[in-house]
């Protein structure tokens, strides 16, 4: 087979390669943290790699993507530089945004990724207004919002899809259900237990996706997307997926049973998408091996990277509050 | 270019049309903004635009106020320049964290990678409708970084300062007194003062963070904004009356704030008054004050005295507000105390 | 309901007042705006008015009581029959809740009487004009003194036929009684020498090389002939004293004092163990002390204690002058300008630097041959510099 879902093998495989340098950055600098050499904290996104991978792979250069105080998985799946997201992190003056923002506020324009939000919920209304810009501009591009599943019962959610809804926005609102908003379970938070529901509450499609299936992702978010292009509308896309690490690093996940954990576990996006490389496209092992080795270096590199770069200026405190006249 | 006279409503309407026709980009977003039948805004400003640039470029939401500061800072940042509406300044508490949390710090979260060209137009001061629809919200903007207040006080200066907030690349606050609207569309404040001026009437621009002194004088400096700059004026002429020659500055942007003209003033006159309709604690007088006496101390003759609104939320009887709005006779007695020393 | 009646704030200093009598008997009905009781305060005698109808039910003073304002002096009720207990009780209109307009000071802030209050303004002018702020009278409502009062104080001294009458400021009157008492009871004699100091300033160039490659303040003329006297005067103890009536102090210690002038006149710091400070120590000393009149930084210390005076008019351009001697010391050194004048050297005529020296001193404990010692002394050092450099300097200037 060199093809599947009309997605050729190369396709494929940089989707694998990503999912791995996804997980190996968040696993390395979980390490880094234990030392106690990464100030603040992170949240971080092992176990819903599928979602960004998925998502991102479907979008244009020229789409842009909002992304929330977990960014590391958008970033790298759009194609943003572990080295930048890294040095960032790390509060360097090579980080993407020059150690202004830090790891909840990854920007990467060149990369069509937006700056990344810590309050919850807020980049929707801001997504449905980048993709009213686009149909004002009556351009075919789209944006994207990644929230989280606590995210879907604040106001700006409610808002933020209602406005897109009535303006058929061209804007897919990826919601990845990772069944915890910070330590609360989900199910009492919500009564229902799919939030796509929600989406007919706004007269806009809905879908419910498994999220640890990278190409079932894929296949939901091009539909999505395609749609939204067309003058469709947006699409509330929910993935279902689970973080593997706590909210944030602060958190021991006391909340969450081993038996639950485990039971996620067996579903880990990247094993399954090894599996299905190797035993349906006849990949290599020494190529899947390749590809591992591959990103453990590049991660490695780009934490060296991080670690050799020197502090931001002083001065920089005190630049870019204001946009200069042009 | 030629002049014509204008009220503030007309002066912003021009200004809207001018922007719109020069730049693309410009659009307006906000509640009933171009509904067709409808009163073109919270005050009539918008009334007549939709019909010259069409239901995209004027953007009916519903009452999200969230949503439409989102939606403005979103699309900002994909290069458009649009100026949200809230139909009473007030409301804009709603969406707070779209305005302090977002657009205030894109610009430098991203190292300047993105900026966020947005304006945001709020209808505040006090009209008899009571404490949640009489807000001056300044001081709470200009104590957040990253944006820039502007509050004029008349048509010249308020289609002038609009045009060149919109070409601002930064988001700018842009606070309007519902008394100065001065009508002429379907809503018009039963008080308002007819302020009517002679408005050019083509494409310029008052550059933000510039103050104007609005009459000149040698023995106190009194700094006010919008409603209370008229309220000055008339009291500077009873003043006038009785010996005592006031120097009125007009403060029209607040952030950048052009402290030298105040200085220089300060200087000048030994005596600084600030007349603020916002409430005293905490207020935009608060932080001039502050600043104007850590740079001219040593020329004061007397304390820096703000005149504003007292610590309580407005009341809605007029006879109360009367008392919680300084008027012409609480800004002579001030000026009368300080001349007295 | 039942409403409190309370004796409001009737615009009095505040003080007790006298309850004189009531208007109302206690079950009758009174309407809102009738008078209901009478008070004496310490200016007048006032009726009260009821606030709202009703019916006078209870009164807790009697005429003559003294009572103050928010005082409860009765009780009324809307109706007859309510019974006095457990209803809602209503107070009139307290003037303590009003949110205050402005912030106040307390009454008693100015705890220090002595303490000038002036506006920022006001003693900035002041400082300008040399005016001593003790001496204006202020017009400002908390007792500050503001520009008017500076304006109008600096206008009373104009007179008419040109003539500006000016009260003394400390430092003037303290110069001034200083002079005049040791004008007085001082015997003053002294004695000239003129110097030649050609080689000084050749020796004080290459000093200040020196200082400025091992970043030290740099020594000026003024530091080389505080050295040279302080040299001097070790070797004439005589005039390193004090005439005491009885008896002559002597000291072991040399403190000079340095005449700095001012605008509004002079201060005099001490330049203390000068003896024991070697060109550069001294170029420091000097340069802390100038920048100390300055800013009006100097301690007590640097103020008091001086044994013997140096004055150098010299930058001024006089050629020579007789300081006063600042008692009770012996003696005050005064420095012309040093010109390049027409002298024999050598045997032949040149251009050398010369500069004229006088000693003044207290005829009373020196005589006339120690005021020769110490200025031929004076002379010498600074006729062969060499000596007033400290010994390394000394070895890398050879």
């Amino acid at each position: 087979m060199t093809e599947l879902f009309g997605l050729p093998l190369e396709t494929m495989r940089e989707m694998y390669r990503r999912m791995v340098l996804i997980r190996h950055f968040e696993d390395q600098l979980y390490a880094l943290f234990l030392q106690g050499m990464v100030p603040g904290t992170l949240h971080q996104y092992q176990g819903q790699e599928a979602v960004a991978v998925g998502v991102c792979t479907t979008l244009r250069p020229d789409d842009v993507i909002f992304s929330t105080h977990r960014p590391v998985g958008h970033f790298l799946a759009r194609g943003s530089t572990a080295r930048g997201i890294a040095a960032e992190i790390m509060g360097k003056a090579d980080g993407c945004a020059g150690g202004k923002g830090g790891q909840m506020h990854l920007t990467d324009i060149s990369m069509g990724a937006m700056p990344s939000n810590a309050v919850v919920g807020a980049n929707i209304p801001i997504a449905t207004g980048a993709a009213l810009g686009f149909q004002l501009l009556g351009q075919d591009r789209v944006a994207v919002s990644f929230f989280g599943d606590g995210a879907s019962n604040t106001g700006a959610f409610h808002e933020g899809v209602n406005l897109a809804a009535v303006k058929d926005a061209p804007v897919i609102f990826v919601c990845e259900n990772n069944q915890y908003g910070a330590s609360t379970a989900i199910s009492s938070m919500i009564r229902i237990v799919d939030i796509a529901d929600r989406a007919a509450a706004y007269g806009i499609s809905g879908c419910v996706v498994d999220g640890m299936d990278v190409l079932a992702v894929y296949h939901a978010a091009s539909e999505a997307v395609e749609k939204a292009r067309r003058g469709g509308g947006p699409t509330l896309l929910e993935c279902k997926t689970y973080r593997y690490s706590g909210h944030s690093r602060g958190d021991p996940g006391g909340y969450r049973s081993r038996d639950e954990l485990e039971q996620w576990r067996q579903r880990d996006p990247i094993p399954q998408m090894r599996t299905l490389l190797t035993k349906e496209f006849g990949m290599a092992e020494a190529d899947v091996k390749s590809i591992e080795q591959a990103c453990q270096s590049e991660v490695k590199d780009s934490i060296e990277f991080a670690l050799n770069s020197p502090e931001p200026a002083i001065e920089e405190t005190y630049l870019n509050v204001f946009a200069e006249d042009k | 270019m030629s002049t014509r006279e204008m009220t503030m409503v007309e002066a912003l309407r021009d200004g809207l049309r001018v922007a719109m026709h020069s730049d693309p980009g410009v659009f307006l977003i906000g509640e009933d903004l171009g509904i067709p039948g409808g009163f073109g805004g919270g005050f009539t400003v918008t009334l007549g635009l939709a019909e010259e640039f069409g239901h995209s470029r004027v953007m009916d939401t519903p009452i999200s106020e969230i949503a439409i500061i989102g939606a403005a800072v979103g699309a900002a940042l994909i290069g458009m320049r649009p100026v949200a509406e809230m139909q009473y300044g007030d409301f804009v508490f709603c969406g707070m964290d779209q305005v302090v949390n977002q657009a205030a710090k894109m610009h430098y979260m991203s190292n300047g990678q993105v900026s966020v060209p947005m304006v945001l137009r709020l209808p505040v001061g006090a009209s008899a409708r009571g404490a949640q629809h009489s807000q001056s919200t300044e001081a709470w903007f200009m104590h957040t970084p990253g944006l820039k207040v502007v509050c004029p006080s008349n048509p010249y200066d308020a289609k002038g300062l609009l045009i060149a907030a919109i070409r601002d690349n930064n988001p700018v606050i842009f606070l309007e007194h519902k008394l100065l609207y001065g009508g002429k569309g379907g809503r018009k404040e039963s008080s308002s003062a007819a302020h009517v001026a002679g408005v050019p009437d083509g494409d310029y621009e008052v550059p933000l963070g510039t103050v104007s002194v609005k009459r000149e004088g040698s023995d106190l400096t009194i700094l006010a904004n919008m409603l209370m700059l008229h309220r000055v004026m008339e009291a500077a002429d009873v003043l006038a009356s009785r010996s005592i020659l006031a120097e009125v500055i007009d403060m029209r942007c607040l952030v950048p704030l052009d402290m030298q003209v105040l200085i220089t003033s300060a200087q000048k006159t030994g005596r600084v008054l600030i007349v603020e309709e916002d409430n005293l604690t905490g207020g935009w007088g608060a932080d001039v004050a502050a600043r104007l006496n850590e740079v001219a101390f040593f020329y004061l003759d007397a304390p820096i005295t703000r005149v504003a609104a007292p610590d309580t939320p407005a009341p809605s009887a007029p006879a109360l507000e009367h008392e919680y709005v300084p008027s012409v006779e609480r800004v002579i007695e001030a000026a009368v105390r300080m001349m007295a020393g | 309901m039942i409403y409190n009646i309370i004796i409001p704030a009737l615009g009095a200093t505040g003080g007790d007042m006298v309850f004189e009598e009531w208007r109302v008997q206690p079950g009758q009905f009174v309407k809102s705006g009738s008078a209901l009781f009478v008070v004496t305060t310490d200016k007048a005698t006032v009726e009260v008015e009821a606030f709202h109808d009703g019916y006078l039910r209870e009164t807790q003073v009697s005429p003559g009581a003294m009572v103050s304002v928010q005082m409860v002096i009765g009780r009324m009720t809307d109706t007859l029959e309510e019974p006095l207990t457990g209803g809602i009780v209503r107070e009139t209109f307290r003037k303590e809740d009003r949110i205050a307009r402005t912030d106040e000071l307390p009454k008693t802030a100015n705890k220090h009487p002595r303490r000038l209050l002036s506006s920022p303004l006001a003693r900035r002018m002041a400082a300008e004009l040399g005016l001593d702020l003790g001496s204006i009278k202020a017009s400002g409502s908390e007792g500050q003194i503001l520009k008017r009062d500076i304006v109008r104080y600096a206008d009373q001294t104009r007179m008419e036929g040109g003539v500006r009458r000016i009260p003394l400021s400390p430092m003037r009157r303290a110069i001034a009684q200083r002079t005049q008492q040791s004008n007085t009871e001082v015997p003053h004699f002294h004695g000239s020498v003129v110097i030649d100091m050609t080689e000084a300033k050749i020796m004080l160039k290459q000093a200040v090389a020196w200082a400025e490659k091992n970043e030290w303040v740099a020594p000026t003329i003024t530091d080389l002939t505080l050295r040279a006297a302080a040299l001097a005067l070790r070797q004439t103890p005589a005039l390193n004293a004090s005439f005491r009536g009885e008896e002559i102090l002597y000291f072991d210690d040399i403190h000079i004092g340095l005449v700095i002038g001012l605008t509004e006149g002079m201060l005099i710091p001490v330049v203390r163990h000068a003896d024991q400070l070697n060109l550069f120590t001294m170029a420091a000393t000097t340069r802390r002390l100038r920048s100390g009149v300055e800013n009006g930084q100097l301690s007590s210390s640097d103020l008091n204690g001086a044994t013997f005076t140096v004055s150098n008019l010299g930058m001024y351009g006089l050629d020579s002058f007789t300081a006063v001697i600042n008692s009770p010391e012996a003696g005050v050194l005064s420095l012309g300008a040093a010109r390049e004048q027409a002298a024999a050297w050598q045997g032949n005529l040149a251009l050398r630097w010369q500069m004229t020296a006088t000693l003044t001193v207290d005829h009373r404990l020196v005589d006339g041959i120690t005021v020769a010692k110490f200025l031929n002394e004076f002379r010498q050092l600074l006729e062969n510099p060499l000596r007033l450099m400290p010994e390394i300097v000394q070895d890398d200037i050879k």
